[in-house]
Formats: C-alpha cells, structure tokens, sequence
C-alpha cells in the first residue's frame, strides 16, 4: 500500500521537532509534573543506543520518504505523460428569453414573449491512442416541437402540428405523458494527427469556413444572432465526407492554417444521391504578435440532387425522379483583429446557385427559384470596457437573395455581453431587420422585424 | 547534546532537501523554462508560445511534444502566460475554453508540484514546463529564462 509522502516527511519533522526540543541528550528529562517521580538517569551506553535507534528509524523514514516519492511521481505521471486522457466530457448551453415584433405572418412561430431553450451541445471527446482522437458533438433539442404546417382552410388545407407526446407509463401513477425530443449531430467524426502540419478526419464535421461556423458556439461567438450566411446556410453548415486539414510556421510569427475536404455536400437525407462530390477548402493567415489577427478565405462546389425513389407499377423498374437538381459554388472572406479590448470581425460571402431546368426548387407552388447570386457580409466590433465585465457591441449585415417579398435586407444590433466569469455570460441583443424595395405578400405589408433577446450562456 | 539536536535538525533538514528544491543563484521570482535532458533544440519564443498553444505538436525529432503547465492559481503561471503568451488569467481560461467548443483541442495538463514538474520533465522526452528559477534543475536543461517579466532564450 502506498504512503504519503507529506505524511512521512511530517513524521520525520516531528521526531526532529520533538528531539530539538526534548530533554539534552546525557541529561534527565524534564519531569511532566512535580508530582511525577524523576526519572532515573538513563546510563551513557543507553542515549548511545537510543540515538543509534532514532538514526536508524529516520533512514527507514527518508528510504521510505523517496519510495513514496517515486511512486506518487510515477502515478502522476501515468496521468501526465504523452497520452491525453482517455475521454473528456464538455460543452456548452445557453437559454433565455426573446421577444419579435414583427406583422404576424404564418412563418412567424410567434410573436409573443417566449423563454427559449438554445442550445444544449455535448461534446464527447475520445482519445483511444495518441494521435488518435473521436469528436462527437450532440446538440440535445425539443425538436421536433414547434414544427407545424400553416393551414389555408378556405382551401381545404388543414393547419398540421407535429405530436411529439408519448405515453410515460414507466413515470408517476402510469399514465403520464411525456414530450419527446431529438439529438442533433452537430459533428461526430474520427480524427489522425501526427503533425501540426496534417491531420485528417473522417466523417461529420462542421464545413471550415468563415469565423461563425469555426467559432461555432455561444460561448465563443461575440454576438447572439446568427449571419444570414449562417442561418441560411450559403455554405453547408455540416459536412460528411473527409477533411485534411493543417498548420504551416511562416516568417515573424505568422502562421498558414490550411483545411481541404471532399463531401457528399448538401444532401435531403444523408447518403449521396449524385456522384458529384462537394469540394472545398480553407487557408487563414494568422498571428498572435503584435496583435492577434487572422486573414481566411474558403470556397466550394458541389452538386445539389434530390430525386424520389418510385416503382413503375406496369415494369417494376426503379424510378428516380429529379425534384430538384443545382450546381452551386460559394467563396468566402473574413478577418478577425483584436487590439486589445477592442474585437473586430468582419465576414462576406457569396454563392451562386445554378439551377436544371424542371427541378428547381420553389418559394410557393407555381413561383419558382431563380438562378443567380446570394451575397452576405458583416461587421462586428466589440470593446471590452477595461476592469469591467461588460462588453457591449455593434453588429451590422447587409444580404442580398432574390426572394418574393424583396432582394435585400440591412440589419444593425447592438448588444452587450456581461460576463460573470470566462465561461458563463449574459448575452443581450436588440437586433433591426429592414428589407430594401419589398413587396407586399400574403398581406403582410413589411418584413421588417426588431428582435430581442438575452440568453444566459455557460461553457464547460 | 545540543550539537547532537543540532545535527539531527541538520540530517532532517538534509532530508527534507534531498526530496526537494535545492538552493541556485537565481531568485525565485526568475522562471525558468525546462526541457529534457537530452534535448538539444533550439527553441525560439514563438516555438515556446506555439508549445503552450498547442499549435506545435512535435520537437524535430518527430517526439511528441508535452507540455506541462502549473495550476491557474499559481503566480508562476500567471507570470508565464503574461510573458510567454501574452493573456491574462482571464484570457487564458477564455482562450481553452474557445478552442474546446471549436473542437480545437484541450490546454496542457497541469502539474500542481514544482518537484513533480521536474521529476516528470527528467522522464519525458518531449516534455517542457517551467519552474521557480531558485529549484534544483538537475537532471533537465533549461532552455529559457523569464525575468522581471521578459522572455530570455537561451
């Protein structure tokens, strides 16, 4: 059984303590009390003895002392050599409350105050060998709550809501009901690395582009709501494929980042239906001296198909239909600086999307989606005011997309963030939406939207 | 017979040394960066920088590299952040903590002891931390020296 090593050197500090303090050696010690009988004088031979005895034991409690010694050393480094810990659990989460005023329309799931639950990502991290690792990150949701079908019921099309409730007969007196929710992969893949210079993943990984989908998390992004180029995704937010990606030392400090990845792309399920593959990649200049700033452009292309998969009643052939078939590519530049309190982030993308005739996609039936360019970018500046926890921020976005209610829109936010520590902040935003040039559809005469919210937020 | 105390404060004294930090002529305000014995790299400020980062993965050699860092709490590591990678407490914890939700990788183990650092960098080769400038450094070489807030390779 091992022993403390603070114990044993305790031990010994106490017998030195108690023989500097003791009776002198070759004299009598000190009586306890007067009314204890004064010991005999211990004879020379015999304090010759006693100290023989007392260097004996402290040369077992020093040869001890170094076993302990070792042994701890040797278990912690166990713990501390080459080899990361087997598994690691962390995330983040992040809820609150958000409010939008904006004309109701049946797009709009409300209008009204609502608490919300955002986002709630575990990432289960693996490390099995060195060099090896597996990165599984899974978003816990309500979905698919929410998810309804607008009615037209002068039409004959009734409203539609998803039941996601379930009998609990396991919980409470038997008859409980429960309302089930899914697990979003946000990323799940196995990942080598010997060298900074190449590593590669297999599998679902976020697409390397930009700054918001790098940063990816609450935690980590300055402002609240998301990109257009994000939430609509110009580029594919997950990609399943393979990723090589890597770093480069350049001259004074600066570093070359690289990522290429080959990918089923944009797909209506999960397998490939095309044997287009979506390719693309990443390369961010960036430093940290004298200030920390980084440069990056990303690009793709892929193929975008979705076909039915029918029977022909009369041959029994398979059949499969194009419903919608494009090309499309996409380009993107960003730049983050921060010079010290002060962050700075800028992003622009663009995507063009190429259309078969026959399968495109559709705003509503019979009003189709045209070929042509989708083109967002933004600026965000974010000051931390100095020996304070506050930092409050100014977001502004112009995205142009040829929709029927108009092409372009601008949008300015300001917010603040207050954090209580590095990992948990209060995210606050009041964000401005105003579409250049509308027009008026399904009576509703602005898109114009003001949203606000405040999301607690807390990385682990 | 006081001698005799004397000299058994002293064999304990020896003791308590031996498993310990032995004197050096640097103060202990000093931090000195270390590395294992046999490795003769030359490292320049940005590989120490990139080290602590984990941007760096690798000694020439092809070795792993392992960085060991010292507890949070501890002003040796506050100085060594401030010098070394230029954040404060504050912006370190920030920093691992952006680059776990990124899924970019996990900041260097720590080691809590100035004597488990040494013995642990002694026994790895592609270890590298730093200790108080006044520790008993037998057994790993130094490979840079922070004073009065600058970095000094070696």
């Amino acid at each position: 059984m091992r022993r403390c090593p603070t114990a044993t050197i305790a031990t010994i500090a106490t017998i030195a303590t108690s023989l500097a303090a003791g009776p002198a050696l070759g004299e009598p010690a000190a009586s306890e009390s007067s009314a204890a009988p004064a010991p005999a004088p211990a004879p020379a031979g015999g304090l010759e003895a006693r100290i023989a005895k007392l260097e004996a034991e402290l040369a077992q409690l020093k040869a001890a002392s170094d076993a302990d010694l070792v042994s701890a050393t040797t278990t912690s480094e166990a713990e501390a050599s080459d080899k990361e810990p087997m598994f690691r659990l962390y995330g983040f989460i992040d809820m609150g409350v958000q409010k939008l005023w904006a004309a109701d329309d049946v797009a709009l799931p409300t209008t009204k105050t609502t608490f919300v639950l955002g986002n709630i990502n575990l990432y289960f991290d693996f490390h099995p060998a060195a060099e090896w690792s597996s990165l599984v990150e899974a978003r816990l949701t309500n979905a698919p709550s929410d998810d309804e079908r607008p009615g037209i019921p002068q039409f004959g099309q009734p409203y539609a809501r998803f039941d996601n409730t379930a009998p609990d007969p396991g919980n409470g007196d038997g008859y409980d009901a429960v309302r089930w929710g899914a697990i979003v992969l946000e990323r799940a893949y196995i990942q080598w690395q010997r060298w900074a210079q190449l590593g590669v993943r297999v599998g679902q990984f976020l697409t390397p582009y930009g700054i918001w989908n790098v940063d990816h998390g609450t935690p980590t992004l300055i402002s609240l709501f998301r990109p257009k180029a994000q939430s609509n995704q110009m580029f594919p937010e997950h990609q399943l494929g393979v990723e090589a990606f890597g770093r480069f030392d350049l001259p004074a400090r600066w570093q070359l980042e690289w990522h290429g990845y080959v990918s089923n792309g944009r797909t209506p399920g999960t397998v490939a239906l095309t044997e287009n593959k979506m390719l693309g990649g990443r390369a961010v200049l960036s430093t940290t001296r004298p200030y920390a700033m980084a440069f990056g452009v990303s690009g793709m292309h892929g193929t975008y198909l979705d076909a039915q998969h029918n029977a022909n009643a009369v041959t029994g052939a398979p059949e499969r239909p194009a419903i919608v078939r494009y090309d499309e590519w996409a380009a993107g530049v960003d730049a983050s600086l921060d010079l010290g309190p002060l962050r700075l982030r800028g992003e622009g993308a663009l995507r063009h999307k190429d259309y078969r005739d026959g399968a495109r996609d559709a705003w509503y039936p019979g009003v189709y989606v045209a070929d042509g360019f989708e083109v967002d970018a933004y600026m965000l500046a974010a000051y931390r005011i100095p020996h304070t926890r506050f930092e409050p921020y100014l977001y502004s976005e112009y995205y142009y997309w040829p929709t029927p209610i108009g092409d372009r829109l601008l949008n300015a936010s300001v917010g603040l963030n207050t954090y209580f520590t590095p990992a948990i902040q209060l995210k606050i935003e009041l964000s401005r939406v105003d579409w250049l040039e509308t027009t008026a559809v399904g009576g509703k005469a602005s898109p114009d939207e003001t949203f606000l919210a405040g999301k607690l937020v807390m990385g682990f | 017979m006081a001698r005799r105390a004397l000299w058994l404060v002293g064999l304990v004294a020896g003791v308590l040394g031996a498993s310990g930090d032995a004197p050096s002529a640097e103060p202990a305000s000093a931090i000195a960066v270390i590395v294992y014995s046999d490795n003769t790299t030359a490292l320049s400020a940005s590989d120490l920088e990139d080290m602590f980062r984990r941007r760096k993965l690798a000694w020439p050699d092809g070795e792993r590299v392992i960085p060991l860092n010292a507890v949070p709490e501890s002003e040796l590591r506050k100085q060594f952040d401030r010098v070394v990678l230029g954040m404060s407490p504050e912006e370190v914890a920030r920093y691992w903590l952006d680059q776990r939700i990124r899924g970019a990788g996990s900041a260097p183990r720590e080691v809590g002891d100035v004597f488990l650092t040494l013995k642990l960098i002694g026994r790895l080769k592609g270890a590298i931390g730093y200790v108080p400038g006044d520790a008993d450094r037998r057994g790993v070489r130094t490979v840079a020296w922070i004073r009065d807030g600058k970095l000094v390779m070696r």
